[in-house]
Parts: structure tokens; C-alpha cells; sequence
């Protein structure tokens, strides 16, 4: 009897303890689902799962395209998913800047930005601030050269700087657009040495070189890479260029900062995407575009068209957008160049 | 002609007065460093001059028999058609973000095809589903041109 | 050397890709380009260059199909082939009209090559002393022979063409005014030209033919021959040749030079036609010379890119970069440093150009039966050809008002006696002609004079008011004509 009783109580008990042991079970078992859905809810999924696109400002064929395009097979070798390119132009690089700030911050829409970012954002009103980004990497620049015919009186710098000075107004500067960064940079030369140029604007540095070809124009800016195969063909001389040291591939030629005046007025191509990307995503994207960069390809186009390639990474890129932004704001305010609607 | 030249020279004329006044709203600058307005200012000048001079010529020509006999539109039916036809054209514009390419492109056909072209329903519709499936195909897949999408998602 | 296999394989693939895009209006050849250029990167500079120049031609041939058979230019510089082209097909002779184009293009685009072959370097030379007053001078000169293309009033073409100016006006300028935008950004670029193209050419001339209850046939039920005779050929043989010669010039200078250059020619053709009333109505002429002109031009395209390394057009532009992605970097020593580049370019427009006669000589039967389509089921299509093409050329809604908006005035311009080859060829010359016009000035700092102190544009200037002086002229004598025939 007792056993019965006995057994009935540990059945009681049992189905109660059963009944415990089953409700602990069900936590548990809950408790683990949640372990193992947080997981993956809250934890990454892995990134990246489709293809990254790169929104390029610009018209394929551009200096910036192509370094997107040199850099894009060996990204989406080290990143594992496709990465592709996307022209959007127009506004003078506004609108795709604009779409990328806008994009999601997930890490899937990167942007690349250079000099013009800092310039539209004063003089236009589409324009983005850099501050809307998060810096991934700076990857190579190409500085700029005060450039002439090759059979023009002008055999330095100074002598067009003294030319310019006693004829304020008769030397005429063929730039890449107006307001266009390669014009805001002879503006800056103005503010720098004290001369007074007329600006002849045009559409590209490719109508730049023609003019100056034509012999349409005096001089021009104009970043060495467009200049180097005319300098090679005895057609052009670099009077100046803009980079700190002088370049390699055109060693005789002295820089601004030889001159006196420091203007940091090269193009240069970084890789931004929309701020509040996850920093993990963020090292993702800078580490597959440091291997991109450090390849042989990289290297060898740049090395051929004078190009500087420098690793600065996401903090040294944020960097040097603040002081960009200084240098270009300064020759703005002095140019007078408005936001015109 | 010469109620249309007169009407016409009219509306070139009031089009040239408009571009006149916008431009002058631009900065003109001078000829020494022409801003945005000049160029859109001297040509409107011109459009008002040639307008003005052949609305005035439309004015004086005396009536000669070939021109101002001949309607307007061809046929009595005429207006309504071409009515149809914009209608249809503005339809299937704004239909398109709405529903999609291949239905939008299926009513645009289907309506075209039996009030102005005057099939049966029958062989409307099987026209008109062939177009949109063709069309599809055509643009959407194969060439992968991103059409609107629509609440269908097709 | 250029011969190949695989360059022979893939200048056939780009000649095929190219024609296909020309007949679909809103791809053009720059955004095709564009899109194959990471395909190119894994074949050789040389391999890839055929392929594109092959896109190139072919786009330029099929743009003259849609222009012939519906009136809808593939691009810009078919616009003229539409006016006879168009006529010619709906007489039942669109055989004819596309034959005499294959081989008007075929003809110019292999004397242009020729050409290009011999004197490159010193045409070179002198198309660098086109500044901004001589292409000012062109533009103007190109908007005084404007005139020649339409057949109705001379005023009229006149004050439409200044409506195309404004039409060309709206958007962003050189010195950053957004002018004419209503504030609607999507016209801060300027308005698209394919919405304007559809709108005027392809929606309107619907349009037109609707208002006809759709019972009888707007083309000819009988086809007139699939080929050009031989009276075809006798008229055509002259306008060929001038055209190849116009047309190579005119590819020179940079700017919208495949366009002017079929207007230019049309022009001449009807100048020095004894006949000038049979254009507008269906005239070879007034194909086979357009024809030959925007294709010859191609080659003249080429010369900038390949003596100096300067890109002439946005299609130019892209196989410039494609050229600089593979590490050949164009410029005056091209020649010198990849000669393998320059005459591999050469000999892919000799056989791209054959090619595409080849393969357009048998796909004139297939289109002429398009044709046939009742035009009841036929118009539907062609409306929805328009649409996607305008859309299809910027992804925008927007560009599709702009479309519908150009065909209700297109329509009402047929009505009222105005042509829209003038509207369409001002509005593409007026970006160049105003800033040519602009900078001129800047560089004289306002001096008006400098026009006429530079022996080119004062020359092409003087050229431009002899043709309108003419024009007036002869238009004064016609009035004459009539009043002394009244007495």
C-alpha cells in the first residue's frame, strides 16, 4: 500500500516534478534559442552577403573611375562578393555624394570622394558636407602643374609670375570649369603670389590641353597625369607642382612650396561611406581596399602617370578632409565664389 | 495658314516676352564677362522681333483662297482621337510607377489598339498581352533596363 | 598584326552590340561603352579598342534604320535622315533608303579611314587652331544652314531653331546658373535630347497620322524594290562623295561634329540639286549625303584621339580611358610609342565598317517587312518604343513628361507649318555655340572684334552672313517672281 501510496506520491511528485522539470526544460530550452537567435539577430550577419557597390560621381574614362576600376577586381577577390561600379553624374559630383550620404549605413554603398567634395559643399547648394561620412581610406594623388607650351617665353615659374604681375589681367588661365577645383586652385596661386590672371573656362582638362595646344591660352592647371605624355612629346612644360616634395616622374620641376606658397591643390581619390557604418564593416571594406591598393597593377599605373600612392587609413583620411577643407575655403572666401542658384 | 500664322506668331512672341524677363532675373554681366542671362536675353530679343514681324505679316496678307479654307483637322473625328491618344500617353506614364511595366504596358496597348485602331476585344487583348510579355522579356530581363516596379513587384 | 581571329570575332560581337543600340534609342553608345569597359579589361588594349570602335559604327548605322522606318532617330546626327528618309518609307521605298545609307555609310566611313590613314597628323595640326571664336564661327555657321532644311517658310525655321536655343539653355551654365529649371533638379543637367528626340519625332508624327481613322495605310502597301537601281545610285553618287569630304572635316573639330555634318550636307545637297523641292519628299539625295557625312565624321572623330591624345566627343572620351586603364596612354607620341594601337584602330574601322554592311544588307528585307505591320498594331508599338527609350536613357519619370510634352508640340507644329529638324540640331549646338560665344569674349575682355581679326572665323563668319544674304536674297526674288506674275 505504501508503495502504491508511495509511487502515487512520487508520481504526484514526479508529474509535478515532471511538471517542474518540464517547465525548467522548456526555460532552458528557451534560454539556449534565444543564446542562439541573438546570435544572429544581434550579432553580424556575414558581411558582406551581396554585392558592395562603389557610386562613382563621375563619367567612366574619368581619373576617378579608373581608379575605382583598377581597384575592383582585387577588392572583390579580398572582400568575397562582387563589388560594382556605378556612375552616377552630375551637379559636379553632387548627386551621387548626395545619394551615398542618404544611402543606408550598412556598408553596402561606398562612396569615393576627392578634392570637389570639399569644393561643391561652398560652391554649390547641392553640396555634401564631408562630416556626413565615415572615412574608410585615402588611396593614391596626383598633384597639379602650372603648365605652359613648351615653346612659350615662360622657362620658370617666376618669369610668369613677374610677367603676370606687371600685365595684371593679360595672362589667360584656361581651367577645367568654373569653379571647378582646378580654377579655385589658379585662384589660390592668385592669392599666394599677388596677381590678377583672366580665367578662360572650359569643359574638362581635356579642352584645357587643346587650348593650350591651340595656343588659345597661356597657361593652366592641370593634374599631372593629363600632362605627362605632352611633357614627354616636347609639347608642354611644368613650370611648378603642387605636392609638398618634388614628383618622380618629373623630378627638374620645383614645387609651390620652393616658390613660397604652400597650395595642396592635387587631386587625390578616398573611399567614403555613409556615417554611422558599423566599424567592423568599415575595417572590412578598408582591409579587402588596402590589398586592392597594394597591388602590382595599382602601382605600376600610377608610377606611369605620376601618381603618389599613399596609404592613409580611415582616421588619416578624416584628417586630411579637415584640412583640405581649410585650404579650400580659404582660397573661396578670397575668390568671392558664391553658391549661385 | 493665316489665322494659324497669326496665332502661332502670337504664342512665339509671348514665349520670347517670357525668356526675356527670366533672363533678366540672371545676372547679365557684361559683354566684357557675359553672366548667365546675356545669351538667353539677345536670342529672345530676336525670337520677339521675328514673331512679332510675322504675326504683323499674318495680320495684312489678304485672304488667298488654298490657305485659310483648310480646317484644322483633317477628319470630323479628328479632335477626339488625338485626345485619346494624349490621354493614353498620360495614362500609361503615370500608371507606370504605380502598377509596373508589364501591366501598365498591357492596358496602354490593349486601349490603343481597340479604340484607335479599332480591333475586337478579342484581338486587342491577344496583342496587347503579347506585347507586355514580349516587352518584358525584351527590356526587362534581358536587358536588364530597371523598369518601375510598381505596387506588383513585377 | 590587327587580323586576328579573336579581333575579327570581337569586332563582329561590337558591330552586332552597336547596331542593336543604335536601333534602341535611350542606350547610347557612350553608356554601352561604359558598360563594357570591365569586359575589355581582360583582353588586350588592342582587342579592346576594335571592340569598342565596333559599338561606335554600329551605333551609327542603326540609328538610321529607326530614323528611315518610323521616324525616329537613333541619335542626334539621324535626325537628318529622317526627313527624306522617313518620306522614302512610307512611299513604300524604305529598301532603297536603308540600302543607299548601308552604303553611303560603307563608302564614307572607308575614305575617312583612308584619309585618316595619310594626312592624320597635319589635319591634326590645323583642327588645334579651332579656338573658341572659330568654333563660335562654325556653330553660327551651322545655325544659318539650318534653314536649308526645312522646305517650308524661312522664318519659321528660324524662330523654331531659337526655340531650340532655349531648349538648349535650360539647366546649369558654365558659370554655374541654373537657368529655366523651374526648380525641378532633374533639369539642373539640361533637359535630356532622347525625350526631346521621341517627343518630337516619334510621338508626334503619330500623332499626326491618327487623326486619319486607321483603315488605309500610312506606308505603301507595295514595296518598291529591296535595293537602290540604278537611278539611285546616279543620284547618289555625287552627295557620297561630298559628304565623305564634309563629314571628315567636320569630324575634326571637336563638338557635336557627326550632327552638323549630315545637316551641313544635307544642306548642300539641296543647294546644288536641280530639284530642290524633291527634299522634304522622299530625295536619295537627302539621305545618301547625310549619311555618308555622319559616318565619315566618325573617322574624323578618331584623328584628336590618336595624333593628340584629345577626346572629342563623351564616346571618345570613354575609349580614352579605356586606352589609359590598359596602360597606353594617348597623347602626340601614340604613334611612336604604340604603333600596334594606332594601326590596329585603322584596320578595326576598315573591317567594322565592312562588317557592318554586311551584316545591314540582309536585315533590310526583316525591316522592310516591319513595315507591313498593320499601323493600326503598328503605332502602339512605336509609342511604346518612345517610351522606353526615353526612359530607359536616364531612369526617369520626369524625362517622360518631358517626351509626351514635346509631342503635343511637335503635333501642334506639324500643324502649324514648323519642322523639328531645326528645333532638335539648334538645341544641340547651343551649349557649344554659347560657350565658344562666351569665352571668345572672356579672352577679348568684350571686344567684338575678335571674330573677325582671326582669319579662320572671320572666314567661316563670312561664309555664314553670304548664306543668309542669299537666303534673303533669293527669298526676295521669289516675292518678286510672284508679284510680277500677278501684274
Amino acid at each position: 500500500m505504501d508503495d502504491n501510496w508511495a509511487l502515487a506520491q512520487n508520481k504526484e511528485r514526479g508529474g509535478r516534478h515532471m511538471k517542474k522539470g518540464t517547465i525548467r526544460f522548456i526555460w532552458s530550452l528557451a534560454a539556449i534559442l534565444l543564446l542562439v537567435f541573438s546570435q544572429s539577430i544581434f550579432a553580424q550577419e556575414k558581411f558582406p552577403a551581396r554585392p558592395v557597390t562603389l557610386i562613382i560621381p563621375w563619367a567612366p574614362g574619368g581619373g576617378g573611375s579608373i581608379n575605382a576600376q583598377l581597384l575592383q577586381p582585387h577588392m572583390e577577390k579580398a572582400i568575397g562578393s562582387g563589388v560594382a561600379i556605378v556612375n552616377k553624374t552630375g551637379g559636379g559630383g553632387t548627386i551621387a555624394w548626395n545619394f551615398v550620404a542618404n544611402a543606408a549605413p550598412d556598408g553596402y554603398t561606398v562612396g569615393i570622394v576627392n578634392p570637389s567634395l570639399v569644393v561643391t559643399l561652398y560652391t554649390t547648394k547641392t553640396g555634401v558636407s564631408y562630416k556626413r561620412f565615415d572615412s574608410i581610406i585615402y588611396t593614391v594623388g596626383v598633384p597639379a602643374g602650372v603648365v605652359v607650351k613648351a615653346d612659350s617665353p615662360w622657362k620658370t615659374f617666376k618669369e610668369l609670375i613677374d610677367h603676370a604681375k606687371a600685365n595684371p589681367g593679360k595672362v589667360q588661365m584656361a581651367n577645367s570649369g568654373h569653379a571647378a577645383m582646378y580654377h579655385i586652385g589658379i585662384v589660390g596661386i592668385e592669392m599666394a603670389t599677388g596677381v590678377k590672371f583672366t580665367h578662360i573656362p572650359y569643359k574638362g582638362s581635356g579642352p584645357c590641353v587643346t587650348a593650350l595646344l591651340g595656343g588659345h591660352a597661356d597657361a593652366s592647371l592641370i593634374e599631372i597625369s593629363t600632362l605627362l605624355p605632352y611633357v614627354e612629346a616636347k609639347k608642354f612644360r611644368i613650370l611648378a607642382v603642387s605636392s609638398a616634395t618634388r614628383n618622380f616622374a618629373i623630378p627638374e620641376v620645383p614645387t609651390f612650396k620652393e616658390q613660397g606658397f604652400d597650395l595642396d591643390v592635387g587631386t587625390w581619390y578616398g573611399y567614403v561611406v555613409p556615417k554611422g557604418t558599423p566599424k567592423e564593416r568599415i575595417k572590412i571594406l578598408h582591409d579587402a581596399f588596402k590589398v586592392a591598393m597594394d597591388s602590382e597593377e595599382f602601382k605600376a599605373f600610377y608610377k606611369k602617370q605620376g601618381g603618389v600612392v599613399e596609404y592613409k587609413d580611415a582616421e588619416g583620411l578624416a584628417a586630411y578632409l579637415e584640412l583640405q577643407d581649410k585650404l579650400w575655403k580659404k582660397i573661396i572666401d578670397f575668390g568671392e565664389f558664391k553658391p549661385i542658384e | 495658314m493665316k489665322n494659324l500664322d497669326r496665332i502661332s506668331g502670337i504664342i512665339l512672341f509671348l514665349l520670347g516676352l517670357g525668356i526675356f524677363l527670366k533672363s533678366l532675373t540672371y545676372p547679365i554681366g557684361s559683354f566684357r564677362s557675359p553672366g548667365g542671362g546675356l545669351f538667353p536675353l539677345l536670342a529672345s530679343i530676336l525670337l520677339m522681333g521675328l514673331s512679332g514681324a510675322m504675326t504683323i505679316q499674318a495680320f495684312w496678307k489678304k485672304n488667298t483662297e488654298e490657305s485659310s479654307k483648310a480646317p484644322f483637322f483633317s477628319t470630323k473625328d479628328a479632335p477626339n482621337r488625338i485626345l485619346f491618344g494624349f490621354m493614353a500617353l498620360l495614362a500609361f506614364r503615370y500608371l507606370l510607377p504605380v502598377i509596373g511595366f508589364g501591366p501598365s504596358t498591357f492596358l496602354f496597348i490593349l486601349f490603343l489598339a481597340k479604340y484607335l485602331g479599332h480591333y475586337s476585344w478579342k484581338m486587342s487583348i491577344f496583342f496587347s498581352v503579347l506585347t507586355a510579355l514580349a516587352a518584358y522579356y525584351l527590356f526587362q530581363v534581358w536587358l536588364k533596363i530597371p523598369m518601375p516596379q510598381g505596387i506588383l513587384k513585377i | 598584326m590587327a587580323l586576328t581571329p579573336i579581333n575579327l570575332f570581337l569586332c563582329l560581337v561590337g558591330c552586332l552590340l552597336g547596331t542593336l543600340i543604335g536601333v534602341l534609342p535611350g542606350i547610347g553608345p557612350a553608356a554601352t561603352i561604359a558598360l563594357l569597359l570591365p569586359v575589355t579589361l581582360a583582353l588586350p588594349p588592342t582587342t579592346a579598342i576594335i571592340m569598342l570602335s565596333g559599338i561606335f559604327y554600329g551605333a551609327m548605322y542603326g540609328g538610321s534604320t529607326t530614323a528611315i522606318l518610323v521616324n525616329i532617330p537613333g541619335e542626334a546626327a539621324a535626325a537628318i535622315t529622317c526627313i527624306d528618309g522617313y518620306q522614302m518609307a512610307r512611299q513604300g521605298r524604305a529598301g532603297p533608303a536603308l540600302g543607299i545609307a548601308a552604303f553611303g555609310s560603307f563608302l564614307a566611313g572607308t575614305i575617312g579611314v583612308f584619309f585618316l590613314m595619310l594626312i592624320a597628323p597635319p589635319v591634326a595640326e590645323f583642327a588645334l587652331k579651332f579656338g573658341p571664336p572659330e568654333i563660335f564661327a562654325v556653330m553660327v555657321l551651322g545655325l544659318t544652314v539650318l534653314n536649308y532644311l526645312s522646305s517650308g517658310s524661312l522664318i519659321k525655321s528660324f524662330m523654331i531653331a531659337l526655340v531650340g536655343l532655349f531648349v538648349g539653355m535650360i539647366g546649369i551654365d558654365i558659370s554655374g546658373v541654373f537657368r529655366f529649371t523651374f526648380g525641378m533638379p532633374d533639369f539642373y543637367d539640361g533637359i535630356g535630347l532622347v525625350p526631346v528626340l521621341m517627343g518630337l519625332f516619334g510621338v508626334a508624327e503619330v500623332l499626326v497620322n491618327l487623326e486619319q481613322v486607321i483603315t488605309r495605310q500610312v506606308f505603301a502597301t507595295k514595296i518598291k524594290g529591296l535595293l537602290p537601281n540604278k537611278e539611285d545610285w546616279k543620284a547618289s553618287a555625287k552627295p557620297i562623295a561630298r559628304g565623305s569630304l564634309i563629314g571628315f572635316l567636320m569630324g575634326l573639330i571637336p563638338g557635336p561634329s557627326n550632327t552638323i555634318s549630315s545637316f551641313i550636307s544635307y544642306a548642300m545637297e539641296k543647294r546644288f540639286s536641280k530639284h530642290p523641292d524633291r527634299f522634304g519628299k522622299g530625295a536619295i539625295e537627302g539621305v545618301a549625303g547625310p549619311e555618308s557625312a555622319n559616318n565619315s565624321a566618325c573617322a574624323g572623330n578618331f584623328i584628336p584621339v590618336l595624333t593628340l591624345g584629345i577626346p572629342t566627343s563623351a564616346v571618345m572620351a570613354v575609349i580614352v580611358g579605356a586606352l589609359i586603364i590598359h596602360g597606353v596612354f594617348p597623347g602626340p607620341l601614340l604613334i611612336k610609342n604604340n604603333p600596334d594601337i594606332f594601326w590596329g584602330t585603322i584596320a578595326s574601322m576598315y573591317i567594322g565598317n565592312f562588317m557592318l554592311l554586311i551584316l545591314n544588307l540582309p536585315l533590310i528585307g526583316i525591316w522592310v517587312k516591319v513595315l507591313k505591320v498593320p499601323y493600326g498594331l503598328l503605332f502602339p508599338l512605336i509609342f511604346l518604343f518612345c517610351f522606353v527609350g526615353a526612359y530607359a536613357n536616364n531612369n526617369s519619370l520626369v524625362e517622360l513628361n518631358v517626351m509626351i510634352f514635346f509631342g503635343l508640340i511637335g503635333y501642334l507644329m506639324k500643324k502649324t507649318g514648323y519642322e523639328p529638324a531645326p528645333l532638335v540640331m539648334a538645341y544641340i549646338l547651343c551649349p557649344f555655340l554659347e560657350e565658344a560665344f562666351r569665352q571668345s569674349l572672356i579672352k577679348s575682355h568684350g571686344d567684338f572684334s575678335i571674330f573677325f581679326q582671326r582669319p579662320i572665323s572671320a572666314t567661316i563668319l563670312s561664309l555664314a552672313f553670304l548664306f543668309i544674304f542669299l537666303n534673303i536674297f533669293t527669298g526676295l526674288k521669289h516675292k518678286r517672281k510672284r508679284l510680277l506674275e500677278r501684274i
